[in-house]
């Protein structure tokens, strides 16, 4: 008979070893909780890390859950405020497995089944909460008006108690992620706020319009005033070289007879420019030299 | 020892069903593909060592049969019994042939076909859900795989061993299936502990590996069902078994491979190479050097080598070791698997998300960015308080006192503590994100628009960034916001009805041209000013040159009087006739002129003193059409 190899021994030994701690053992880390169940029976809950014994399947089995906050969030929903205003509103929640006999027995461990559970009770407590506040407690130009903590204060509230004893699980987070407005009110909105804009484009053209011509108008009254000033000045010069000039037209009054005549005649030679046609008699000098040599008419 | 081997047959069917029963439950329960594909091999195996234990049973009963008529012969010694026809005197060994002749090509027929559909189906399944899934419970997985190899590597060792001293060609095809059960469930539970340390993809590549086998061996039963036709017939040789593999049978059977290697070196360098030294101390080694491989794969699970931008929590039995939780970039030792564990979390790497927008790749290659053009694949509509509407009290049903804004707004973050991030929260980059939409809808809910979309950019960034990072602080999530950029603040687009970022152009088109009014009013202001005064200054000038031109006139005209009275007064009728002849020529030189003559007629004398056209203006010479011709 071949000797056995005593190192064949030990690697058989050491995997049997593994195996069958493997089966009797289980890890449960920091991030999860656990539940075991002997024969479909629920025999504790395991809310600690580390190592734990059990009886291998199908004696004992091990669920285990994660402990982390989880959060999701499900529909963009049309709700009411209290003053009768329509919006739109999406809604987080953050939960924890609390008690994992519960959450077991509740979901059979599914998170996605426990999460469409949380969906029905957010969505009543959201509707109730938001229907107790006005539209102005969520948006309102005053910062102090707004209350999104309290509003998400009344939700969570709303949900917890009912959460834990229900479903085995914590909410521990509430938040309003997005807010908005039903498509027919968002058109209603639009057209406001082009009319808005309309309105400025109007006043603004209004107000340049009115700028301009308040410019030009000064401008023309103060080019006015310079030139009726100008002309004042002007006259007022002309006046006194006309008094000035008077001065010296008084040696006139030596011969004024002799004055007028030739003052006459500056006015004749200046008076008979252009396109003058003279009728004359021939007796007037020097025309009547005309007849001086004529013949005695027989 | 024939009844051995048929109780040692069904064994192999009894193991081969309960094996693969055990690995669709667990492939359903775990979500192995690797699994799947496993089963099917031991569902084949357990028809071909069904079949092989029905012939089985057909050569013992005519084994039995010619024993019992070798006893008569010799007993009776009568001829006449061998005069009747073989087919009456051995019907075992007839109904054994005719299983050969018709049955078993039939059974390999199906068999080749079975796999060729399996090869199909579970290749395509693979394709189309190209998904990693992790098992629900990676360490329930790697113990069951683990025990059933164990099982079936027992029997089917046992079983293989005795095919080979009883030289049972019967018995082989079953132990191989059996042993390449064990071969795939230990694969499984490889690739179980790999999804345990947190690389479930192992699964899909040992699922197309076994595929790809199953595909060879499909290949194989067909050449073998040709190479059957072929074959030559000799009368008193066993045939072989068609539907046995060959491939299974080397893999399922590690002294099977080994001896077949041998034999091929020995075949090929001509003498005894498996009787070396050299061989003999590598085929005793192997147990040491298998040990020693094992040993290196558990040393390596001492060392964990965290990559930079990398942070590593170190967990035993599942629970953060107290000290050194957080493991830095560079080599770290710990205890080996499965006492301690390492979950590696990139913290250094800058992460990202967005509010209000989903990024477009293809318009982030525009290089202008219009209001009045969407330039991302979603853009939100943020709802804004409206300061008008609300002052003004007006109130109505659906009238809610809102204004609407786009705006794409981009948060950067990194990690700061690994611990809060990982074991406080399950999905913590959603929540950050969800965080973040939160507070920039609470910002906008009382922002004033026009100061956000001007001057106010900045210190909104600043007060947005300190507002998520208190969000982020109060959930515990160990993150420290870098960065949060308001780049894109607009009305939103609208629609081709209502064009709203539009209308917002048009007002700023309207304030430029207010502005531009206003400058060509004091445009003209600036001309009509210095104009005016330039006149003033001309009509001064003026004045001040008629009255300097009056004055010395008047001087010179009295200086000339003075000096007319002194030759008047020297011969006045000679200075007045002359002063009236130079005054008349001068006066009436350019004048028309008509002298009337003598006035006692009674003529009457018409003048036509009309202006006359100048008649050759008429005269102009333009040829008419006519006068062309």
């Amino acid at each position: 008979m071949k000797k056995k190899n005593p190192l064949t021994l030990l690697v058989g030994t050491l995997l049997l070893v593994i195996f069958v701690a493997l089966l009797f053992c289980f890890q449960v880390r920091t991030t999860e909780v656990a539940v075991v169940t002997t024969f479909g029976k629920f025999s504790r809950s395991i809310t600690e890390p580390g190592l734990y014994l059990r009886a291998p399947l199908p004696i004992q089995k091990i669920y285990k859950f994660d402990n982390r906050l989880q959060n999701f969030e499900r529909k963009f929903e049309q709700t009411t405020t209290k003053d009768a205003k329509n919006l739109l509103i999406t809604v987080f929640i953050g939960w924890k497995v609390s008690e994992p006999k519960v959450f077991l027995e509740r979901f059979n461990g599914d998170t996605l089944k426990a999460e469409q559970s949380l969906e029905n009770l957010v969505r009543n407590a959201k509707n109730a909460v938001i229907g107790s506040y006005n539209f102005a407690d969520l948006i309102s130009p005053d910062p102090k008006q707004v209350k999104f903590d309290a509003v998400e204060a009344d939700i969570l509230k709303e949900l917890k108690a009912s959460a834990q004893t229900t479903y085995g699980v914590s909410v521990e987070l509430v938040g309003i992620k997005q807010l908005g407005l039903p498509e027919s009110i968002t058109g209603k909105v639009f057209e406001r706020m082009r009319a808005e804009r309309d309105r400025l484009v109007k006043q603004f053209n209004g107000e340049g319009e009115a700028k301009s011509l308040e410019i030009r108008s000064d401008a023309n009254r103060k080019r006015d005033e310079l030139l009726a000033k100008a002309d004042a000045d002007s006259l007022r010069i002309l006046g006194e070289a006309e008094a000035a000039a008077s001065k010296d037209y008084a040696v006139f009054e030596q011969k004024p007879d002799l004055a007028v005549f030739l003052l006459q005649l500056k006015a004749l030679v200046g008076s008979l420019k252009d396109r003058t046609t003279l009728v004359l008699d021939e007796k007037i000098p020097p025309l009547n030299l005309l007849n001086a040599d004529k013949p005695a008419a027989k | 020892m024939e009844r051995n081997q048929s109780k040692n047959g069904l064994v192999n069917v009894l193991a081969l069903l309960a094996g693969g029963l055990a690995l669709v439950v667990l492939s359903r329960y775990e979500k192995s593909s690797s699994a799947e594909v496993g089963a099917v091999f031991l569902l084949v195996g357990l028809l071909v060592s069904l079949v092989s234990w029905f012939q089985m049973r057909l050569e013992a009963r005519e084994e039995a049969e010619r024993l019992e008529v070798e006893a008569l012969s010799r007993s009776r010694n009568d001829s006449a019994l061998f005069s009747e026809s073989a087919a009456e005197t051995f019907p075992a060994r007839r109904a054994r042939e005719q299983f050969e002749r018709w049955l078993v090509p039939a059974f390999a027929v199906l068999l080749c076909a079975l796999e060729g559909f399996a090869v199909w189906f579970f290749y395509t399944s693979l394709v189309q859900d190209p998904g990693s899934m992790s098992a629900p419970d990676p360490t329930l997985a790697l113990a069951a795989f683990s025990g059933i190899g164990l099982v079936l590597f027992l029997l089917g060792k046992y079983a293989s061993r005795l095919a080979q001293l009883e030289d049972s060609r019967l018995l082989r095809p079953g132990a191989s299936a059996v042993l390449m059960g064990a071969l795939i469930a230990g694969a499984s539970a490889l690739v179980a502990a790999g999804d345990w340390a947190g690389y479930p993809q192992y699964d899909r590549y040992l699922a197309y590996a076994l595929v790809g086998l199953l595909g060879l061996v499909a290949v194989e039963t067909l050449i073998a069902l040709v190479f059957e036709v072929y074959r030559p017939r000799v009368k008193g040789k066993a045939a072989r078994l068609i539907y046995e593999s060959r491939i299974v049978g080397l893999l399922g059977q590690s002294g099977g491979l080994f001896s077949t290697a041998a034999h091929a070196l020995d075949y090929q360098f001509g003498f005894k190479v498996s009787e070396t030294w050299f061989y003999k101390f590598f085929e005793g080694a192997l147990a040491k050097l298998v040990l020693v491989w094992l040993g290196i794969l558990v040393a390596c699970s001492c060392v964990v080598v965290i990559e930079p931008g990398e942070q590593g929590l170190l967990e035993r039995f599942g629970r953060p070791v107290d000290g050194r939780g957080v493991l830095e970039p560079g080599l770290n030792l710990k205890f080996p698997w499965p006492v301690d564990a390492v979950v590696r979390y990139e913290t250094r790497a800058l992460q990202s998300f967005n509010v209000g927008y989903v990024p477009d790749p293809e318009k982030e290659k525009e290089r202008t960015l219009l209001w009045t053009r969407a330039h991302y694949k979603e853009e939100f509509n943020l709802l804004v308080a409206s300061r008008e509407q609300q002052s003004s009290g007006v109130e109505g049903d659906q009238t809610v006192p809102v204004n609407l804004i786009t705006a794409s707004i981009p948060v950067q973050y990194i990690v700061r503590d690994v611990r809060a991030w990982a074991y406080n929260h399950l999905n913590a980059s959603n929540l950050i994100e969800r965080l973040g939409n939160r507070e920039v809808v609470r910002y906008m809910a009382s922002v004033d628009i026009d100061k956000l979309m001007s001057f106010g950019r900045l210190e909104a960034s600043a007060d947005l960034k300190a507002a998520i990072q208190k969000k982020t602080d109060e959930a515990k999530l160990g993150v420290e916001v870098v960065f949060v950029g308001l780049q894109d603040i607009h009305p939103p687009v609208g629609d081709k009805r209502m064009p709203v970022a539009a209308a917002y152009e048009a007002v700023i088109g309207a304030v430029a041209e207010k502005e531009a009014k206003i400058l060509a009013a004091e445009g003209y202001r600036a001309e009509t000013l210095p104009r005016a005064a330039a006149d003033a200054a001309r009509k001064l000038n003026e004045a001040h040159a008629a009255a300097t031109r009056k004055t010395a006139i008047a001087a010179g005209q009295a200086g000339q009087f003075a000096h007319q009275v002194a030759a008047y007064e020297a011969a006045p009728n000679v200075f007045r006739q002359r002063s009236y002849l130079e005054a008349f020529t001068k006066a009436v030189g350019p004048a028309r002129k008509l002298v009337i003559g003598p006035t006692n007629t009674h003529d009457v004398i018409t003048l036509n003193l009309e202006e006359k056209f100048d008649q050759s203006l008429l005269n102009v010479g333009i040829d008419t059409p006519d006068k062309k011709k």
